[in-house]
């Protein structure tokens, strides 16, 4: 560090000028030093490092180092206890879109290696089931990206390696075990026929009416752009899955949202059975004129 | 723009299928740029080093933000990982200007007319995918997407070089904010 200032130590270790620290939700940075700043008349120091990614400069002031979370890169065996977690079968993913958006914002800011890789996982196994909507998609090539740099920095490859290493995890090729394995899962969830309407956040653009039947902080999570579906993905009129294209066709089941409407249509009798082609249903003809209302807010 | 550069013979078709796939999906010029020699170094016992071929293949004349797609018709050697050999159908270095392709890689021999045009929709896929990286662009969760991982279940199942439109808004992007 620069002679006349205190050195600055994250989980007992001193930073030194050329270390590398992962910053959360922006990635592989480079201690390029400390500096004080006077910056509304009072004078600070300032840890500044360099984004590897794009050489950009962040500030950070000294006495928040610790509150942002700002932690040294992880060591190659976290990484590998990483990529046995990818590796492994994933968890049922989260349905309900609140509580997933909240948890994998937290994640998010936090920045842990491993909380990155939760939303990473959470989010593919979740997008095996359906196409994702925006923001959850924008969301986890997020959490991709940092988890690539990072991964890459730790292991010293590049980051076509580092990638194809997590890949290597979460997708497994074509014929191993591993892959036949997950192909089984995903035809049992499928078949179980969960609910994969409102909380999916498939109706959640339905405009105001749906959005006032919502609790508080739903709807001011709503406000803040919480929801993922905005816009959804080109993707989502082409369902890559059996549950995609049943979420993609109209579907007969009531919503809480739909229940609000006042003049709610005649619905056909949904079969519990789940068949590939499934009834009639609701989410695109409801969504597609709310898709413009909620874009020109 | 992007250059193609053959280091193996390669059938003139195909590599004129192979550009066209290319600018379909970035929408920028695309053009052979003719045939240079393998390095010699890059050669190993499991097939090519693809990160040495990258660092010494010899380079065609290109401006700041020109990509350089190698082709080759052989093998590129596994890489090493913690989690075991890595599948190699190309290797491109991130946000940078050069990548290798492999067509060798991939399944299937050009036996007949629709055998042959399948392959070669496949390897204008993996070269999509691999100029794909140049532009940073992660790999996609919609199997139909060229960028989706090449070694997956459903990639072989969808041969169209395309881009899915979130991969495709993002090239978009990283183009218009590519330093010059």
């Amino acid at each position: 560090m620069e002679p006349g200032t205190q050195p600055i130590s994250i989980g007992g270790a001193t930073l030194k000028v050329g270390e590398r620290v992962v910053y959360p939700n922006q990635g592989v940075c480079r201690i390029s030093g400390i500096e004080v700043k006077e910056i509304g008349g009072t004078k600070g120091e300032f840890l500044t490092m360099k984004r590897e990614e794009d050489g950009a400069t962040v500030m950070v002031p000294r006495a928040k180092i610790a509150a942002i979370g700002l932690r040294h890169v992880a060591a190659r065996a976290e990484v590998e206890e990483l990529l046995s977690y990818l590796e492994a079968q994933a968890d049922d993913p989260e349905l309900d879109w609140k509580v997933r958006h909240r948890t994998h914002s937290d994640k998010m800011v936090g920045g842990s290696l491993l909380g990155t890789a939760e939303v990473l996982k959470g989010l593919h196994s979740l997008a095996l089931l359906r196409p994702l909507p925006q923001r959850e998609r924008e969301l986890y090539d997020s959490a991709r990206h940092l988890l690539v740099g990072e991964v890459a920095v730790s292991l010293g490859r590049p980051a076509c390696s580092a990638e194809d290493t997590i890949d290597l995890c979460l997708t497994p090729p074509a014929g191993s075990p591993r892959a036949e394995a997950q192909a089984r899962r995903l035809a049992e969830a499928l078949d179980e026929d969960l609910d994969l309407g409102p909380d999916l956040g498939l109706d959640e653009g339905e405009g105001e009416p749906a959005l006032s039947g919502l609790p508080a902080e739903a709807v001011e999570a709503e406000e803040h752009g919480a929801e993922s579906p905005k816009e959804p993905p080109p993707v989502a009129a082409r369902p890559a899955t059996k549950r995609a294209s049943k979420a993609a066709a109209p579907a007969p089941r009531p919503s809480p949202s739909s229940k609000k409407k006042s003049a709610p249509k005649p619905r056909a009798k949904a079969s519990k059975k789940p068949t590939g082609a499934k009834a009639p249903g609701k989410a695109p003809a409801k969504r597609a004129p709310t898709r413009g209302k909620r874009g020109s807010r | 723009m992007i250059h193609v550069v053959t280091l193996e013979p390669f059938d003139a078709d195909r590599s004129q299928a192979i550009c066209r796939a290319l600018f379909t999906a970035y929408g920028v010029g695309c053009e052979l740029s003719g045939e240079l020699e393998l390095p010699d170094d890059a050669e190993g016992p499991e097939g090519l080093d693809a990160e040495k071929l990258l660092s010494e293949a010899e380079q065609v004349k290109t401006f700041a933000d020109d990509k350089v797609l190698y082709l080759v018709q052989r093998t590129l050697a596994p890489r090493p990982s913690p989690v075991g050999p890595l599948p190699t159908h190309g290797f491109a270095r991130y946000g940078g200007d050069r990548a290798v392709a492999s067509a060798g890689s991939l399944p299937g021999r050009d036996d007949g007319e629709a055998a042959t045009l399948a392959r070669t929709l496949a390897i204008a896929k993996l070269a999509v995918h691999q100029v794909g990286h140049l532009w940073e662009l992660h790999h996609c969760l919609d199997a139909r997407c060229a960028m989706a991982p090449p070694w997956g279940v459903a990639w072989a199942k969808s041969n169209q070089p395309e881009l899915c439109a979130f991969c495709r808004e993002k090239s978009e992007r990283r183009m218009k904010t590519a330093p010059a």
